[in-house]
């Protein structure tokens, strides 16, 4: 029985033969087969997106805080206080004021970062995300999230709305597929920009172009737009020597980082191999069947023998150290998942290494989980638990990832950028937040237009409603009860705009995100309809450089 | 047959009271004229197919026993074998443990637990607590829980206890339990409240917590307020709406409880199929629903129950009340049961650390405030002696909850509870459920502990009743045991006997196992189902599976009775494993969403076909292979040399004593097992035949027609040909081993791997 997936695995292993007599180009005829009509523009040079996913529903609120005296007043207020568990304000979620008057000495959180002339504040525990900003490399989103199209809180249950709000899984999906219609699609759009612009696998030594440090995600499955072949998303470890897991007892004699103990092994594996090999009629069978086998052909003769030779010099600058300034964070998985993700960026683009991958365009996926912050979310703060020490994390492993891309000369084709399922409530449920739906993300590169805040920073006031009892310059964003705040900005916006950057053209964008239009010339797209909407644009305008 | 209209369940939910008062199922679900075509099993196949589903892995005196028996018998005897837990067991490991130096871990309790799934006689009991624990997910991975073994063991106990029993019981446990409260934090969740702030009659102390009202300081209303210190009476309490005080409850356990443990997000027909049609199915709930039922599920905090003995440690816990008192003593809301530390060394701890939870009326939701404030919607009463004064511009939000809490489902009333307030209408304004105390008259306490009580039972009979409950739990019992798609008439099948076990009983889980597993789908020739029935082993099964399979043995000698199985350390770490090399470990969940989720696909092929493959979550290119070596980690443990623990060596003298390995003469007793370094080709096609039997009941591919020529692919097909070729022309080849049969050890060891890791184990059909 054949199946387009044994020729698929055929390439990669037609690809393995062929390494010795000129790698890539002589499976150039494989690409001439496609139809030229439907053949995709590869794009040139080298560009790649980092998705940070900040898993459980990130508290952005207390990420970006009003640093107005006034405003953050009513962040206070809103937010039930400033936490002082000292001073009797356990449930208090607020953090204090940037600088100015209003703070109590004394209290266990410090203040905030100053940034945007003191508009605003960033989190005390992410001094190095308030650096980046200010030295412009660092842009923040505010108040983006799911939508299928503008709405307000009085439209909200006559327009169409994303199902499943409030939902932790549901709402991932929305976020990884770039829209808020369906959860149910199948494709996300970190997998759907790279189907549209990146080299096909079997001319990146069979190296997909989606690449995941946190096991499976939805943003990363897509499909070849040239030949219509699903593209697989390849998970590494974050082991620092093999960074591709590598079968022990049955390595064969010509893996060179990895020699066998005797010749049996590879006696066995050939014999798995021929299992692998092995057609079967049955679904389960036939994929765990893929995934090891190009486990194997990637792990032992792509990717392992690049890393190890790059670990071996210890003087590139991918390392750190030394003259470049910076060093990775030990002791956080985060980081040592964007390490691995700078890693295999030099390798990725290394033509001297021994099977050259010569990649064009990669999007990689980092998780970071934790954010459900229920119950605790402002206790230990100096401890090894709380959303603060979460966003420290988050703020060093991305502050050495950017100087890595320096170190490499990397950082202006490189650009991260965080993401969430949903944002929280304002106010506390006693000693945390609730799910809620609209939130703040940042991006992060030589690409960003930084040290701005994208979009529209709401009052941070309850049940802000342009039309109910509280109406605090609610054009700049409505709210439920608790501080739902309904998005200005939409995801698919924010990811149109990264995909617009990595290549896809403007006139593309609606085939990837199919409810883009809602947003930029839909019959909402207007601001008398919908005032509290931050952009009625396919993109966010200025966002990034070349967009 | 189509579910009950909304109309109909509601007056079913009004009129009738709760079923779950039935308890358990009679012996006689399947009397004499129920027709059960799969009682007996024809083949040694169809038996380790059974038990694969039923238990953590066929083994041959299994095979041999259940051939004997009918599938009822055998699930009758399984249900009559008293549960086998984990935390007094582990209980009593503590005080020898901590004179020892050492404390109790999470370690201890994912050791017991897999030394319970290889080893313990209660077999079906465990396999079904094992995917309850995956639907109703509480986790160690849990930054409150991981510090906490006693606690997650007795998560386990709380799950054995109930899994051959009624689905409602275990909804009331989950609630109650001090685990679940921590985990998805409705421990302590409170209702929503606005705190009464004081006007200070003397000068304005210097602080800030007024600052739109400059010069007028207001504090807490508290006894122990420095600034009103009794001096003087309250005479202003002012609200400063909609902040400083106004709780929300949390919403945490509300939603998940209604999402993953009950009736899941979209209105569902009998059979999984969407209401009222795919493209626009009717939401189950919505974000009010969540906000109300977090009302309800408010004022739950730990037990009180005084001194207790634990292990034969002295455990003294001071708690000021005896009985139901004891939800009227409200220090102990917030106070934590204390741990025992024995020679500076942790494990033990006080009971009601992990016992129920009980209702604490002071903080459960009755409608009104602490100061008798009542919510919008009738006239505000004012507490004793106070006036209510709004700060200037500022109202009630409209978002603030009604006086009474209605619980929607697909749109429709489900459940209404008023507002109480035992205080009005005997002595008014003096009591009411925030200011009653242990000394108040018992008529009030009465009233306010049994609105408490009544409303999460209500609530808690809400969920079990819908219609929702039955598929969503039955499609996924059935995807953890039988087939990641089930067809929607097996579905069907389950969820019926989940809402009828035939004797008018709701939710008996006996039945419903019962249901899954002598379904035609479980049961008839899979050649009859369609070709991607079955569904994908969980990783971390298939090294349990290998264990029990095949004879392994904890070699401890601990006199205890404590079992190590797994050896940590290489090759993924201690306190990471099991996680790190399979995804998974016992109630150790990266999040409320399990290891993997019910609908998910894998992109490609199995998407296309519209497949849902949860475990496939967490297989990728590392995950397969850290898995894959982990296994051949622990099936060669003992054998080789130094710290080289792989198959090409003989077991050693003395065996291993910390953890699990596979004695020689279980090898050898295997058919083909002991002809050493002279083997036949019938042996190792015996040798096959007895793998494949265990592991794969039978569904290994393709098989061997010429003896003579193992390259003869024509003949000799799939991967019985495969692994006949190579066992043929030489697997492993030899070593010059001194002893011959250790040749063949090494050989059957190394086929097991290949078959573990291959394709087509990795599919349970």
């Amino acid at each position: 029985m054949t199946r387009s997936r044994s020729s698929r695995r055929d390439f990669l292993r037609v690809g393995a033969g062929l390494v010795a007599c000129g790698g890539a180009q002589a499976l150039l005829p494989q690409l001439s087969l496609i139809p030229t009509a439907l053949a995709g523009v590869p794009a040139s040079g080298y560009k790649a997106l980092v998705c940070l996913y900040m898993g459980g529903g990130n508290d952005a609120w207390n990420l970006l805080m009003p640093g107005d005296a006034a405003a953050h007043a009513k962040y206070v207020t809103a937010r039930n206080g400033i936490y002082n568990p000292l001073g009797g304000n356990g449930a208090g979620l607020a953090l204090p004021h940037w600088s100015g008057t209003g703070f109590i000495a004394g209290q266990t959180p410090p203040m905030a970062h100053s940034i945007g002339g003191g508009q605003y504040g960033v989190n005390p525990s992410c001094p190095e995300l308030a650096q980046l900003y200010n030295e412009n490399r660092l842009a923040f989103l505010a108040n983006v999230g799911a939508l299928v199209e503008p709405t307000t809180v009085a439209q909200f249950n006559t327009r169409r709305r994303p199902p499943q709000l409030y939902s932790h899984n549901d709402q991932t999906n929305l976020w990884n597929i770039g829209t808020g219609s369906s959860v149910q699609t199948r494709e996300g759009w970190g997998g759907r920009v790279a189907g549209r612009v990146a080299l096909t696998n079997d001319l990146t030594a069979g190296l997909p172009p989606t690449i995941t440090l946190s096991g499976q995600t939805r943003f990363l499955s897509g499909v070849d737009f040239s030949s219509g072949v699903p593209l697989f998303s390849f998970a590494l470890s974050t082991s620092s020597t093999t960074p591709a897991t590598s079968l022990s007892a049955y390595r064969a004699q010509t893996t060179p980082t990895n020699p066998p103990a005797n010749q049996f092994e590879g006696v066995r594996r050939t014999a798995l191999r021929e299992l692998l090999n092995a057609a079967s009629p049955q679904a389960f069978t036939t994929e765990y069947g893929d995934i090891v086998d190009r486990s194997l052909v990637l792990a032992d003769e792509v990717i392992n023998p690049a890393i190890v030779a790059l670990n071996a010099n210890t003087a590139h600058p991918v390392h750190g150290g030394g003259s470049t300034g910076f060093s990775w964070p030990t002791g956080s998985s985060l980081s040592d998942q964007l390490r691995q993700i700078a890693k295999m960026i030099v390798v990725s683009t290394d033509p001297s290494v021994p099977r050259p991958i010569n990649a064009n365009r990669q999007v990689f996926y980092v998780n970071v989980g934790g954010f459900d912050t229920h119950d605790g979310q402002m206790g230990n703060i100096d401890g090894s638990n709380g959303h603060q020490r979460l966003l420290q994390r988050v703020s060093q492993a991305a502050n050495a990832f950017y100087r890595a891309m320096v170190a490499i000369g990397k950082q202006n084709e490189v650009t991260l950028f965080s993401s969430s399922e949903f944002g929280r409530t304002i106010n506390s449920n006693g000693n945390g937040s609730d799910h809620a739906w609209g939130s703040v993300q940042f991006a992060l590169g030589g690409a960003v237009n930084g040290g701005q805040v994208y979009g529209r920073y709401p009052s941070i006031v309850l049940n802000n409603s342009l039309t109910g009892s509280v109406s605090d310059n609610a054009s700049m964003g409505e709210c439920f009860s608790r501080g739902q705040f309904l998005p200005t900005l939409a995801v698919d916006q924010f990811a149109a705009t990264l995909a617009q950057w990595m290549g896809v053209a403007s006139t593309d964008l609606p085939s990837i995100f199919p409810n883009l239009d809602n947003f930029a010339s839909g019959p909402y797209a207007n601001a008398v309809a919908t005032p509290t909407f931050a952009y009625f644009n396919r993109i966010v305008p200025g966002l990034m450089n070349g967009v | 047959m189509h579910r009950l209209s909304r109309l109909f369940g509601l007056a079913l939910i009004l009129l009738t009271p709760s079923l779950a008062s039935a308890g358990t199922g009679p012996d006689d679900i399947f009397g004499s004229s129920f027709e059960q075509p799969f009682d007996f099993l024809e083949s040694d196949a169809e038996a380790a197919r059974f038990l694969n589903q039923a238990t953590f892995g066929a083994t041959a005196g299994g095979i041999s026993s259940i051939r004997n028996a009918s599938l009822q018998g055998w699930i009758a005897q399984q249900a009559a074998v008293a549960p086998t837990l984990s935390r007094p067991f582990l209980e009593g490991l503590v005080p020898a443990m901590n004179a020892g130096g050492d404390s109790l871990s999470q370690t201890h309790r994912v050791q017991r637990w897999m030394d319970v799934a290889v080893t313990a006689p209660d077999q079906l009991r465990q396999r079904m607590a094992w995917a309850l624990g995956q639907m109703i997910v509480v986790s160690d991975q849990d930054a409150g829980l991981s510090d906490e073994p006693v606690l997650m063991a007795e998560w386990n106990d709380i799950i054995v206890r109930n899994a051959m029993g009624n689905f409602r019981t275990l909804l009331r446990d989950t609630l109650r339990s001090p685990m679940m409260g921590r985990y998805l934090t409705h421990l302590r969740n409170r209702k929503f409240e606005i705190t009464p702030r004081c006007y200070d009659q003397r000068a304005p102390l210097n602080d800030d917590t007024n600052t739109s009202t400059p010069g007028l300081e207001y504090h807490d209303c508290t006894g122990s307020d420095a600034t009103n210190n009794g001096t003087q009476a309250v005479r202003i309490a002012r609200y400063n709406l909609p902040s400083s005080g106004l709780i929300a409850p949390d919403e945490n356990f509300a939603r998940e409880l209604m999402q993953l443990f009950t009736i899941g997000l979209i209105a569902r027909d009998s059979d999984f199929s969407p209401l009222p049609d795919p493209i626009n199915p009717t939401p189950t709930y919505n974000q009010a629903t969540v906000t109300t039922l977090s009302r309800v599920l408010t004022g739950l905090s730990y037990a009180c129950s005084g001194n207790r003995v634990v292990a034969g440690q002295a455990i003294n816990r001071n708690c000021a009340c005896t009985g139901t008192d004891c939800s009227f003593a409200t220090g102990n809301y917030f106070n934590t049961p204390p741990s025992l530390t024995i020679n500076d060394e942790g494990g033990l701890v006080h009971p009601d650390r992990y016992e129920p939870m009980i209702c604490y009326p002071r903080y459960h939701d009755t409608g009104r405030d602490r100061s008798g404030f009542q919510y919008p919607g009738t006239t505000p009463t004012n507490p004793a002696g106070a006036t209510i004064e709004l700060a200037a511009g500022q109202s009630i939000p409209g978002g603030t909850p009604g006086a009474s809490k209605a619980i929607e489902i697909e749109g429709a009333v489900m459940l209404t509870l008023a507002e109480t307030d035992p205080g009005i209408g005997r002595n008014a304004g003096a009591t009411n459920c925030d200011s009653i105390g242990v000394g108040s008259p018992l008529a009030d306490k009465t009233e306010c502990l049994s609105y408490c009580d009544s409303g999460l039972n209500a609530a808690i009979d809400l969920l079990f009743n819908e219609p929702n409950t039955a598929v969503m739990v039955s499609r996924q019992l059935i995807q953890r045991l039988v087939s990641s798609n089930p067809t929607p008439d097996y579905i069907e099948r389950v969820a019926n006997v989940f809402a009828n076990n035939g004797s008018g009983v709701r939710g008996d889980l006996r039945a419903v196992v019962t249901a899954i597993l002598m379904d035609p789908e479980a049961r008839q020739p899979v050649a009859l189902n369609g070709v991607n029935a079955g569904k994908p082993r969980e990783p971390m099964l298939k090294l349990v599976q290998l264990w029990r399979s095949f004879g392994a043995v904890s070699g401890d000698t601990n006199p205890n009775g404590y079992r190590r199985w797994a050896r940590l350390g290489a090759p993924c770490g201690n306190s990471s494993w099991p996680q790190c090399a399979y995804g998974q470990r016992p109630l150790g969940a990266p999040s409320v969403f399990n290891f993997y989720e019910p609908d998910f696909q894998v992109p490609g092929e199995i998407a296309d076909l519209g497949l849902f493959s949860p475990e496939f979550q967490i297989v990728n290119e590392s995950s397969s292979i850290l898995a894959a070596n982990d296994l051949y980690y622990h099936l060669c443990i003992g054998r080789g040399s130094g710290n080289n623990h792989n198959c090409h060596g003989a077991l050693r003298s003395p065996t291993p004593v910390d953890s699990a390995y596979f004695p020689d003469a279980q090898l050898d007793v295997l058919p083909g097992g002991s002809c050493g370094t002279t083997c036949s080709a019938s042996d190792d096609v015996a040798l096959i035949d007895a793998l494949d039997l265990r592991l794969m009941a039978g569904s290994m591919s393709g098989g061997v027609g010429d003896l003579a020529n193992p390259g003869n692919l024509v003949a000799n097909t799939g991967m019985r040909g495969s692994l006949f070729r190579l066992l043929r022309t030489g697997l492993t080849g030899t070593f010059g081993e001194a002893v011959a049969q250790n040749t063949r050890r090494r050989e059957i060891l190394y086929l097991i791997h290949l078959v573990a890791i291959s394709p087509e184990f990795n599919t349970q059909r």
